[in-house]
């Protein structure tokens, strides 16, 4: 823990304005925590997001202790981490709604969680003539997860599409409190199978943060790694999906064999296809011996060959392209006010990656090529996930070409230390958080999870709704490709 | 174009695995855990404190292991003070009841099955692995079509429920009415540790496994099974398998 880090300059300016109401009470590498009153929380975060150019990243709320803001500093590669006290007694929650479009979710996630909203489509019908209404799940067609969505429909054209979320819930924070870090670490990582190393990656790292734990170069490189073959896998299947949506079999099968092939270098160099029990608080748990990462590059190098010539014929290929243009478009402005993460946010202009603005691991070394587009259409979208699979096979042979020796794990405290700390980390899918609070002995007391999805979802229905027909909806459901068990947690 | 996509087909040739017809072997996989002979010392629970979803339970100095509700994590082979219990590779798990661990072939109308079978999966809130792989079974690799599986979009077209993911509250009404929309004669096919054994997660945050909701015919362990561990679990279906164990 770095406590006597200095504040930088520009921070120290506009956090000089509010000094009256904001009380600095530790900053670590990355994350500065300020202390207020809740009530004053909505000026404050407005003033800091203004000045320092950032949106609402998340709000954990705390009943009855706190309510958590977090937004990004990007100049100061930093996360801000407000917590606003509440007054003893009250279950009233300031409203950020007016100043941040984003907070409007988390209030109504914060009402279904503690309120027990009912769970299922309560959409109201449009009246009009030719109005129809598919209520679509949450058992959906194919392998889709269970999410119940509503589309309104006149004629073929969709006038508004409504996602319901909470199927999924399975308490998952709430189950990690009282349970050792160590334990919780298998829940975190089972947040979304498909995500698992990003949402592992946040968790132990808000928990090295916390304990002042450093992680030895040769586990930060190799989280690098980890955490790459996990895009390169999960692109390739959003793409595969994508591709199959707009009608081309073939090529979706070609994609989903080579997608096949990196999970299978998954499991023959990590142990796991999805790469569960990877990563521990301290490092990493299996390291890779000298012949297994020259193994990993070589084969890595080679499926990026194939890559190479699967992304040339699929742009190569008008029935898939003219699909796709112009379709599920999400302007700049509705990707800004909303806090778009990932690859949604970066096909609408929003340049935000977490392993570049707030780089983790090794990331800071291995800097990654983050491209952004601004049409904000399915080929868009498109486009990003393919240029961020080329910045991945880079990254992952030139990680692997420069693994350092030495321990892949850091000694860690056998009882952790109490406290709070944040963690974060850039999903396939987009901006990940994770939020811990260890409590006596060592055990969880307190944890919440802001998935990629989450911040993604409010986007999905503008853009469904936006011209276009109810044959485009496949294609805009799998250019998101939202995850919905992160999401319901 | 089109002649590149069909090219492209016809060189890379037949990928998909001979599998059930052939040994396979997954070297690295993290498969069933494997109780190793002698005792435990006396009083020592590790493996059971070790384990997040209480699939290990110590009984005569000796681990119990409910396969169906293991994560394959390896915690209970890294705490063991004696080394006792050590993950397999085996993948081809698939059990009939929780009560035992011996597969056997399901009688119940078993033959009707044999050269078709149609699945419908159910998403009972999965974490996106299980999921996966099951979709994973229709990828050129696996493709159970060629053994007459089928998946299908309505569950009323549907022999089979797959289900994966514990039963969340919120999906416990919708899986009981894809259930009840199936004609008889029907099976249900719990895979993963989730839908299996209830998963980590536990009661009362979720509703408990799928066999608190309905009966189920088959038990595929695995966090997440592999697709060869699905097909297995298939197999014992539809009496395509004579399997002792």
């Amino acid at each position: 823990m770095s406590g006597t880090r200095k504040i930088p300059e520009r921070l120290d300016k506009v956090l000089a304005q509010v000094k009256n109401l904001v009380q600095v009470i530790s900053h670590r590498t990355g994350e500065w925590q300020l202390d207020l009153e809740a009530g004053a929380l909505p000026p404050v975060a407005a003033h800091l997001a203004e000045s320092l150019g950032g949106n609402l990243a998340a709000l954990f709320p705390e009943p009855g202790q706190h309510l958590h803001a977090v937004l990004p500093a990007v100049e100061e590669k930093a996360y801000l981490h407000l917590r606003g006290r509440l007054a003893p007694g009250t279950r009233d929650l300031p409203a950020l709604d007016r100043h941040f479009p984003a907070a409007a979710r988390y209030r109504r996630i914060l009402e279904a969680r503690h309120g027990l909203a009912p769970v299922g489509p309560s959409v109201s019908r449009l009246e009009g003539s030719g109005v129809f209404q598919f209520p679509l799940g949450p058992v959906r067609g194919d392998y889709n997860e269970a999410a119940g969505i509503v589309i309104d429909t006149v004629g073929e054209h969709i006038l508004r599409l409504t996602p319901t979320l909470g199927y999924k819930h399975r308490g998952l924070e709430d189950r990690a409190a009282g349970l050792t870090p160590k334990a919780a670490l298998l829940l975190a990582e089972r947040a979304a199978g498909t995500q698992s190393v990003a949402h592992a990656l946040a968790y132990c790292q808000a928990l090295e943060r916390l304990a002042g734990v450093t992680v030895p170069p040769r586990a930060a490189v190799l989280r690098v790694v980890l955490a790459e073959m996990e895009r390169l896998y999960g692109h390739l299947l959003d793409i595969s999906l994508m591709v199959g949506a707009a009608g081309h079999t073939v090529g979706a099968a070609q994609l989903d064999q080579l997608k096949e092939l990196f999970l299978r270098l998954n499991l023959s160099h990590f142990g796991h296809r999805y790469l569960f029990g990877t990563l521990v608080p301290g490092g990493v748990r299996t390291d890779l011996p000298r012949e297994a990462a020259a193994s990993l590059r070589t084969a890595v190098t080679r499926q990026g060959a194939e890559w190479r010539r699967l992304f040339t014929m699929v742009l190569g290929t008008p029935g898939i392209i003219d699909r796709w243009e112009t379709t599920g478009i999400v302007d700049y402005t509705d990707a800004w006010d909303l806090a778009a993460v990932g690859p949604v946010g970066r096909a609408s202009g929003v340049d935000r990656d977490v392993r570049r603005d707030h780089p983790y691991a090794a990331y800071g070394e291995f800097v990654p090529a983050v491209p952004h587009f601004r049409d904000g259409d399915a080929l868009a979208r498109f486009r990003v996930r393919a240029a961020e699979i080329d910045a991945s096979l880079a990254l992952v042979g030139e990680a692997l070409a420069r693994l350092p020796q030495g321990p892949a794990r850091a000694d860690v405290p056998a009882v952790w230390p109490a406290g709070e700390a944040l963690g974060w980390s850039e999903a396939p899918q987009g901006e990940t958080l994770h939020w811990v609070r260890v409590g006596e002995e060592g055990k969880i007391a307190a944890y919440r999870i802001r998935s990629a999805s989450f911040a993604n979802w409010d986007l999905f229905g503008p853009a469904a709704a936006d011209g276009n027909i109810l044959t485009d909806f496949p294609l805009i459901d799998t250019s998101f490709n939202l995850c919905c068990a992160d999401c319901d947690r | 174009m089109f002649y590149d996509w069909v090219f492209k087909g016809l060189r890379k040739g037949v990928v998909s695995t001979a599998y059930p017809y052939n040994e396979q072997e997954l070297p690295n996989y993290r498969g069933l855990p494997a109780v190793g002979p002698g005792s435990c010392p006396d009083g020592c629970r590790e493996c059971e404190q070790a384990c997040l979803p209480g699939a290990v339970q110590v009984r005569d100095a000796t681990p119990v292991i409910d396969t169906a509700l293991c994560l394959f994590c390896g915690e209970c082979q890294s705490v063991c003070p004696r080394g006792r219990i050590t993950l397999t590779n085996a993948f081809e798990t698939a059990i009939t009841s929780r009560q035992t661990t011996a597969a056997k072939v399901v009688p119940r109308d078993g033959r009707l099955f044999a050269k078709s079978l149609y699945i419908r999966h159910v998403d009972a809130a999965c974490c996106g692995a299980c999921l996966r792989e099951t979709a994973s079974l229709n990828n050129p690799f696996y493709d159970v079509s060629r053994l007459g599986i089928f998946f299908t979009a309505s569950p009323r077209h549907a022999d089979v429920l797959l289900v994966t993911g514990p039963v969340s509250w919120g999906m416990r009404d919708p899986l009981r009415e894809a259930y009840e929309a199936m004609p008889g004669p029907k099976f249900v096919v719990a895979a993963g540790a989730c839908a299996a054994g209830g998963g980590p997660f536990g009661q009362p945050a979720t509703v408990g496994g799928v066999d608190v909701v309905m009966p189920v015919d088959v038990y595929i362990p695995g966090c997440p099974p592999h697709p060869l561990a699905l097909i297995d679990g298939l197999r014992l279906l539809g009496g395509r398998a004579r399997k002792e164990v």
